[in-house]
């Protein structure tokens, strides 16, 4: 048990023991004598009265070992004794309780509201000044008037005497009693309204929930108002209407058993999703787990989300592997500290129902989620790899230019200049001069021819500006073993598919045998979005590897049909 | 004989204009885009146009482009074209859209004043050239795939200077043969062939280079 469990444990004790000696202190006095508890003197409204505040302390101790709730507990505790404070000021009780009980005994429905309002989250800056003022008016007033007012004096007989008595000021008690009285109605239907706009910025499934606790609540500053504006029409200070005790004391047992209900909820969910998932497990189809959710949350649209860390940057990503912008708000699922998925929906649900999907769907979510990583992981593989493609096609075009704009240029000049120095003066036939410049033009001439075809190995003209099929055409033309070319590709294809086709081809034929052989071929066509390019006679077929990566970089596939002979489908969707 | 000279790259255009007029050529204008070539072809009027396919701005096919304008407005005046490239659709290309007075030669040809002059001499004479080197690749592949077999060596090599846009008296001329000889070279040819003779030197041409590109 780590310290602060055992902090809390303690915490809990003393509550419990502290509640236990104030309710049998309270239940003696209101037992004891026919003074007015619970504003009746009959045992019915003083049992029900009773029972209310232990029902609020028993919650609020409860409430005091959740550590979201600690401070809303030790608030519904405070609240259990204040109302049970309310039977102290009698004639039967020890000088020191009545003075407290003087005290005490109007605070509890700020410290109702305190305790709601701390439930919900952190208290804005109006909110926190509208609690203070209502303590300000209840237990301040009430602490100031037992400073003035003396109860023997003002025709108590029975009472005992008022220990923090310092002077009696009949008129100052008087003018502080309807103070308090005429802020009462004030301050409990401002509390209740800010209860009651908290359900506004709530989501749906929030609101479902905490709805119970804070219509009750409500209500109850509702009934507490209702008293003091009643008090202050009679000119009584003392309220002894049954009827608004018995609202009171009924409402604040609903109170302390609303406490009970996030949990009863949360026990119905975890049942319901686990009949989901009971459901789910006949649908294992990838995707399958989001629309289940979506039918009990009765949200079509809904689907489930996994986080990916991807090479560059971190994104969400379907079941399918795809990335995903989510359209709604997302509901995280999470185990432990992990958040495996996120629930993509109209109403996001609130944490812990996330925390009981991840945990009863714990096999389908590890499933999908592993499905929609690989699929990922897949296709960020084969964006790479067409990446990679893409940029080797700029690097051979780029190479092509620069050697046509550059070297060829210069080549061309160079043989000009050989051609005017053997003009002019001409030197004679048969010369040393003469013999070495009809050298230099043939040498010339065959790094022109040279270059010419290094350049059209890197990257056809005709692949570029033309197209697939006219570079297949020219290939064909210029290669030295005859070969038939049967090509139907009227439209462009995407420059990727067009290379990578055109350069296994050339790859493929230039590596063959010189043999001439019969029915060699090359055949392509475009059917749908597959483009089909064969290889007919005299390819090597034993050797793909290069070939297969060519291919499979853009998603292709490579078959052997027959001796020497290849097919390629490339997918060419544009 | 008179010409115009367009390309881009100074050096060369400037070494191309003496190595001409060191030969005889008169060359009228340098020029370095199509727009100045226009005005240079109509203000000039030179005999044949010599003009490198890629020019500013694109570098693509602003001398194709070009060639087209002055053959349309000046029908009179030849155009050779120079490429770095080969390509025997481009030339047939050429061919079809142009009826003779066009030439297509390999850049680094100019290197070779002698086939240069020759070609301009055809060109503005109203002939079509085309660059040999993209011919003898077609004749080697038909050669190789046997489509030649039936042929003699002499007739091989009149069908390539035809299909080099020659006409018979050049091919003539060329192999050291009699006109009558030629003639019945072609005849031969035509009837192996299974090819039309047509009596227009233009039809000839591209009867033949189709045939050579065909399978």
């Amino acid at each position: 048990m780590s310290a602060q469990v055992r902090r809390i444990r303690l915490l809990q004790a003393a509550a419990a023991m502290a509640g236990v000696a104030v309710l049998a202190e309270s239940a003696r006095l209101a037992f004891s004598s026919s003074w007015y508890a619970f504003g009746a003197t009959s045992t019915g409204s003083a049992v029900f009265g009773l029972a209310a505040g232990a029902a609020l302390l028993v919650a609020g101790t409860v409430e005091l070992g959740s550590a979201s709730r600690r401070t809303s507990g030790a608030l519904f505790v405070a609240a259990g004794l204040a109302w049970l404070a309310t039977v102290w000021d009698n004639p039967a009780a020890p000088a020191w309780i009545f003075a407290a009980g003087r005290i005490f005994d109007t605070v509890w429905p700020v410290l109702v509201a305190h305790a709601l309002l701390k439930r919900y989250g952190r208290l804005g800056r109006g909110v926190r000044a509208l609690l203070v003022s209502a303590y300000a008016c209840t237990i301040g007033l009430d602490l100031a008037l037992s400073l003035v007012f003396d109860p023997v004096a003002s025709g108590c007989a029975d009472c005992p005497a008022n220990p923090l008595l310092l002077a009696d000021m009949l008129r100052l008690a008087a003018g502080l009693e309807s103070a308090a009285t005429l802020a009462g109605p004030v301050w409990a239907i401002l509390l209740a309204a800010a209860l009651a706009t908290r359900l506004f910025r709530w989501t749906s499934a929030r609101r479902r929930i905490e709805l119970p606790m804070t219509t009750v609540g409500v209500l109850l500053l509702g009934v507490v108002a209702a008293g003091y504006v009643r008090a202050t029409v009679r000119g009584l200070p003392e309220t002894d209407d049954a009827t608004l005790w018995a609202a009171e004391s009924g409402l604040l047992l609903l109170l302390a058993l609303g406490t009970a209900w996030p949990a009863l909820s949360l026990a119905r969910t975890r049942q319901r999703v686990a009949q989901l998932v009971v459901q789910a497990s006949a649908v294992p189809a990838i995707g399958g787990l989001g629309r289940v959710l979506g039918t009990a949350l009765h949200d079509p649209t809904a689907r489930l989300l996994y986080h990916r860390h991807g090479e560059t940057d971190e994104h969400l990503i379907d079941a399918a592997g795809n990335p995903a912008q989510p359209r709604a708000e997302l509901t995280p699922l999470t185990r432990g500290s992990d958040t495996v998925a996120y629930l993509d929906h109209r109403d996001p649900l609130l944490d812990h129902e996330g925390a009981v999907i991840a945990q009863v769907a714990r096999l389908y979510l590890d499933h999908e989620r592993l499905h929609a990583e690989r699929a990922a992981q897949l296709r960020e593989l084969r964006t790479s790899r067409e990446r990679i493609v893409a940029a080797a096609d700029r690097e051979r075009r780029r190479l092509e230019r620069d050697l046509h704009d550059g070297a060829q240029q210069r080549l061309v000049s160079l043989a000009l200049g050989l051609q005017l120095a053997g003009l002019a003066p001409a030197p004679a036939d048969g010369s040393r001069t003469a013999i070495l410049l009809a050298d230099a033009g043939t040498e010339v001439a065959a790094a022109l021819a040279e270059l010419r075809a290094i350049a059209r190995g890197l990257y056809p003209r005709e692949l570029a500006d033309e197209g697939l099929e006219s570079a297949l055409e020219t290939f064909a033309e210029s290669d030295p073993t005859p070969v038939d070319l049967d090509c139907d590709l009227p439209d462009r294809l995407p420059q990727a598919v067009e290379s990578v086709a055109y350069f296994t081809v050339a790859h493929l034929l230039a590596t063959a045998s010189y043999e001439p052989a019969p029915g060699r071929a090359i055949r392509a066509c475009q059917e749908g979005d597959q483009l089909y390019v064969e290889l007919h006679g005299s390819t090597r077929t034993d050797e793909l590897t290069t070939t297969e990566d060519r291919v499979g970089a853009l998603g292709g596939t490579v078959e052997r049909i027959g001796a020497g002979s290849i097919r390629m489908v490339l997918p060419c969707e544009s | 004989m008179r010409v115009v000279i367009a390309d881009d790259e100074v050096l060369l255009r400037e070494g191309l204009a003496r190595l001409l007029t060191e030969v005889g050529v008169e060359v009228v204008a340098l020029v370095g885009d199509q727009h100045s070539l226009a005005r240079a072809v109509a203000l000039d009027r030179p005999d044949v146009a010599i003009v490198d396919i890629k020019m500013p701005p694109t570098h693509t096919d602003e001398g194709l482009v070009a060639a087209a304008e002055i053959r349309r407005l000046h029908p009179q005046v030849g155009a050779l074209l120079l490429s770095h490239y080969l390509d025997s659709r481009y030339a047939v290309g050429l061919l079809e859209r142009h009826l003779g007075g066009i030439g297509y030669l390999l850049k680094e040809r100019v290197s070779n004043i002698h086939v240069l002059v020759d070609a301009l001499q055809r060109v503005a004479e109203g002939e079509s050239v085309i660059d040999p080197t993209i011919i003898s690749r077609l004749m080697t592949r038909q050669r190789r795939s046997g489509r030649l077999d039936e042929l003699t060596d002499r007739e091989r090599d009149v069908l390539a200077l035809m299909a080099e846009g020659m006409s018979n008296a050049r091919i003539a001329e060329s192999l050291a043969l009699s006109g009558k000889t030629v003639e019945r070279h072609v005849g031969h040819i035509f009837d192996k062939l299974g090819l039309a003779e047509s009596p227009d030197q233009h039809r000839r041409v591209l009867a033949v280079l189709a045939w050579l590109r065909g399978r």
